[in-house]
């Protein structure tokens, strides 16, 4: 039954919700200030005064259309930060397909990086074999290399830049020996049913290869010594560009995390190892560069398994080596890995966090002069909130995105404030509750952010420039939401790629969004 | 209005601290609740009801003491959100503002909350105020300053307006 339109308005409004204790002592507070004084919201600062409204059509005009219109989220102002007509200036260009055609049943998991200079790395695996695409800046793409042999069982791979850009590694887990054990399932009367299949005795191994400008994909090397067999040891690598031309690899293996250094001459130094005083399994490393030094989060379940209790840790190395692991926050959800994002000595830690009986939410916690923060629930108490992701920008504001079921939503936290009310800032979510994918916030490397938002026919970018949003256009579209985006990263060019995955007649496939400013254009194929 | 709230608006209008203070709390609720229903947006909704509050708390010179101070602020607070609903519209262009908006609409099922958001902001209002807040025809009337019979026939049209919007599929 339709119901008449009354009706479905009553229906359909938003459930109630209360204004947040700190909008209300700012509001207390601006009762007793003069109209200069009072602080408003971040994201409600709009052009106010004749001055600023003009500033904004001016900027519009000189931008030239309409189009722009809805690039000027707020702008103009007394508070507004200048508008950087290059970065503004750079289009999206067309899609295209690095991967177009995956095994029916395989589903895509791309890894991307981009140098300073705006080239970028695409690894996924296809085939249980490791593929890579390159562009240089201004492009084509560089024909597929697959970099590992058959038979060996390829997870999902990382890759990292170092060097400003000329040499990068891509690493990956591959399978040693086992074997597959076959039960035939007949019915009674003697036909076969199915056949059901298991590998049983493999055992794994974390493996690198090297590329650099010079010399071009360097032989296989392998990082780590034989897993137990465990299926889940190494599952989830992480990689580090450093100084010199080397890189910094972690794993996953049991109850530990090892890392190792991949120098530049092709040598491996020790593996170093980092125990949780908790018994357990760890998971999900994620490393970054803080201040010059590698910081590296993970995960730490105790079993058994599975389990949604956990925990998130993090660990900094110094000249020595590394220094004992320090609880972060609790209640991490399995499948989504924590994503961590610094700027100088601040580090923003975000995670998908769920107590038994409660929505899943996000949660974050901060480190600035040595200490962390204790982890604050950011989204909404009765929404399920998942897919963290997490930027800081030049201005120590920290943003932190995550998907709700019908919008992207976002909230803000300047140096010495506190967190600003979720606010949604697009239709729909990135991802699903099930497919959580890279970091949606890009880092330019210049402390602008690139943001990836969910919409309903595709996926939305926006660019956060001086402490606001300040563009927000259609970049992938026909995806199809929650399928699409699998990953986002800029340079301080302005350059940013998108990856998208796609899925067209029961077939995955990859495709790539690029963003270049004016002088690096693409060819006529969007490539 | 009772003695309590006459009593707290004459301190208030002598330049007692604590007097505003307890009218804020007793009506900072009310005026959040309204400005986010007409401008769906919890972050606008703030900045809204915080400067209708100050606005109603400096003036309460021009405040007839007659008459319930929550509708005296609630007419404040929507007459804000239209005015904000207006210039957002004209500064950032409807589709980012519908974005931004999006959180407030979030629940409600995709074609209607497109259908209302693009109403003109007075009749938005309206359809918030009616539908989302549940206010009679007569509250709305004292809320926006019009006639009752104003605010039947305004609603009437702007029930035929999503109704003619929801016949037809966006494409974009």
């Amino acid at each position: 039954m339709v119901a008449d339109l009354e009706t479905r308005l009553r229906l359909a409004r938003p459930a109630e919700s209360e204004p947040t204790p700190e909008a209300t002592d700012r509001a207390l507070r601006a009762l007793s200030r003069r109209r200069r004084g009072r602080a408003r919201s971040a994201v409600a600062w709009v052009a106010r005064t004749p001055r600023g409204r003009l500033l904004g059509v001016a900027v519009l005009l000189a931008a030239g259309g309409t189009g722009v219109a809805a690039t000027l989220l707020p702008g103009g102002g007394g508070q507004a930060p200048p508008v950087d007509r290059g970065a503004v200036t750079a289009a999206w260009g067309p899609e295209f397909a690095v991967a177009p055609v995956f095994p029916r049943g395989e589903f895509p998991k791309p890894v991307a990086v981009m140098d300073t200079s705006g080239a970028v790395f695409v690894a996924w695996s296809r085939g249980r074999r490791i593929e890579v695409r390159r562009r240089p800046p201004g492009g084509p793409w560089e024909p597929t290399t697959r970099l590992s042999g058959i038979g060996v069982g390829t997870a999902r791979p990382q890759v990292a830049f170092t060097d400003g850009g000329r040499a990068a590694v891509v690493v990956w887990r591959e399978r040693i020996g086992g074997r597959v054990i076959r039960r035939v399932l007949r019915l009674p009367d003697g036909s076969v049913a199915g056949v059901i299949e298991r590998r049983v005795g493999a055992r794994y191994v974390v493996v690198a290869r090297r590329w650099s400008t010079a010399t071009g994909w360097g032989p296989r090397v392998q990082v780590s010594a034989d897993s137990s067999g465990n299926r889940r040891d190494m599952a989830d690598l992480a990689v580090l560009g450093r100084p010199g031309g080397a890189f910094l690899v972690a794993w996953p293996n049991r109850d530990r995390i090892q890392t190792r250094v991949l120098a530049a001459d092709g040598g491996l130094t020790d593996v170093q190892e980092i125990s949780p005083a908790r018994a357990g399994e760890v998971a999900d490393p994620v490393l970054v560069d803080r201040d010059g030094s590698p910081l590296l989060v993970f995960a730490h379940r105790e079993r058994p398994v599975p389990s949604h209790d956990g925990t998130v840790l993090a660990v900094s190395a110094d000249g020595t080596g590394w220094g004992r692991p320090v609880e972060v926050g609790a209640g991490l959800v399995l499948n989504e890995r924590p994503v961590v994002a610094t700027r100088g000595p601040r580090v923003v830690v975000a995670w998908a966090s769920r107590s038994t009986g409660t929505h899943m939410g996000i949660m974050v916690s901060e480190q600035a002069g040595g200490r962390w923060s204790s982890a604050a629930r950011i989204s909404s108490p009765t929404r399920e909130a998942f897919s963290p992701g997490a930027g800081l920008d030049r201005t120590g504001t920290a943003v932190v995105t995550w998907s709700v079921g019908a919008a992207t939503q976002i909230s803000t936290r300047l140096p010495a404030g506190s967190w600003t009310a979720p606010t949604g800032v697009s239709r729909a979510g990135l991802t699903g509750s099930l497919s959580p994918e890279a970091n949606p916030v890009a880092s330019t490397g210049d402390g602008d952010l690139v943001l990836a938002l969910g919409a309903r026919d595709g996926i939305r970018v926006a660019d956060w420039r001086g402490g606001r949003l300040v563009r927000s256009v259609p970049a992938a579209s026909s995806t199809g939401w929650q399928f699409g985006y699998s990953a986002i990263v800029a340079a301080p060019t302005g350059s940013a790629a998108l990856l998208v995955t796609t899925y067209r007649a029961g077939r995955s496939g990859i495709s790539v969004i690029v963003r270049e400013p004016a002088g690096l254009g693409r060819d006529k194929e969007g490539r | 209005m009772p003695d309590s709230e006459q009593r707290l608006i004459a301190d208030a209008r002598r330049g007692s601290r604590e007097a505003r203070g307890e009218l804020f709390a007793l009506h900072w609720r009310d005026a959040w609740r309204t400005a986010r229903a007409v401008c769906g947006d919890d972050q606008r909704a703030q900045d809204i009801a915080q400067e209708a509050l100050v606005q109603a708390v400096t003036k309460l010179g021009r405040f007839d003491g007659r008459r319930p101070f929550g509708a005296w602020l609630r007419r404040i607070v929507v007459n804000q959100a239209i005015d904000t609903t207006r210039r957002d519209r004209r500064l950032i262009g409807l589709d980012a503002a519908s974005d931004l908006a999006a959180e407030g609409f979030a629940d409600w099922e995709p074609g209607l909350a497109s259908a209302v958001r693009a109403l003109p902001a007075d009749r938005r209002a309206l359809v918030a105020l009616r539908y989302g807040l549940d206010l009679t025809p007569p509250e709305i009337a004292e809320a926006m300053g019009l006639q009752v019979g104003t605010v039947h026939s305004r609603l009437a049209r702007a029930l035929a307006e999503l109704r003619q919007r929801l016949e037809v599929t966006d494409v974009r």
